[in-house]
């Protein structure tokens, strides 16, 4: 089971590491559980502490949200949870955010593309937030 | 890319462990992602009085306590760099007094 929280504010929070091979970044990334987003994506702040240099991303393109347009980067990632014995990991298409005043200080959002693969109790009342892995691309588990 | 599952393409199972083991491996990714989780249960425990004591700063919280404080993350950032503390395992907030409301 993946085990994810609730932060202060009451978001469900899932924490996943990122791996970036073709920038050499790799760091856990606190996502926000987001069944509205149909990508996986990173905000600033994240983009900030991965040190992802923004000049070196391509594939832009436009997506709609609640707060309008926004310009996102694609770059191949794979994104890695922990399932004792096992470490799950999605090859996904990442979105990565380019900056600008209005989505700093965003949470990276864990869309679709990763927990359509899940099944998920949510229970903030009980402080409860459970994934039981229904599909991931790899499962590794400890040597 | 190897294989095609449910109309995605995958890379081969050998490649992703082998990037994988790049980053440590499979165990010391496990042991590192349960030791920020306990720092991250420290940070929601301390966080009331953080707020109270920090308010509208950035904090950082690592496996011993509270390492650094600053008016933004870049702040904090350098500071814990220039006093060569491994950055990746701490928790990084800011204690936002007055926080927007969000509708994602």
């Amino acid at each position: 089971m993946i085990i994810g929280r609730f932060d202060k504010r009451g978001r469900p929070i899932i924490e996943g590491r990122l791996l970036i091979s073709r920038l050499n970044v790799a760091r856990r990334i606190p996502f926000l559980l987001d069944t509205g987003a149909e990508r996986t994506c990173l905000h600033p702040t994240d983009t900030d502490r991965m040190r992802i240099p923004i000049e070196a991303l391509g594939g832009a393109i436009q997506s709609r949200g609640v707060g309008g347009i926004s310009a996102y980067y694609r770059e191949p990632a794979l994104l890695s949870f922990d399932d004792d014995p096992y470490t799950r990991v999605y090859a996904i298409e990442l979105l990565i955010a380019d900056p600008r005043e209005g989505n700093q200080g965003l949470p990276s959002l864990l869309g679709r593309d990763v927990i359509n693969n899940w099944r998920i109790s949510y229970d903030p009342t009980d402080s409860t937030l459970e994934c039981a892995v229904r599909y991931a691309d790899y499962s590794l588990a400890v040597n | 890319m190897s294989e095609a599952v449910n109309g995605k393409e995958l890379w081969d199972e050998a490649y992703v462990r082998s990037l994988i083991e790049s980053q440590g491996g499979v165990q010391k990714i496990l042991d590192e992602m349960r030791e920020y989780d306990e720092v991250w249960m420290r940070m929601q425990a301390e966080h009331a009085a953080l707020m109270e004591k920090y308010p509208d700063k950035w904090v950082a919280m690592g496996k011993e306590g509270l390492v650094s404080v600053g008016d933004s993350m870049e702040e904090v950032l350098e500071d814990v760099e220039s006093r060569g503390i491994q950055e990746e395992g701490l928790v990084i907030e800011f204690l936002e007094t007055d926080p927007p409301i969000y509708i994602l």
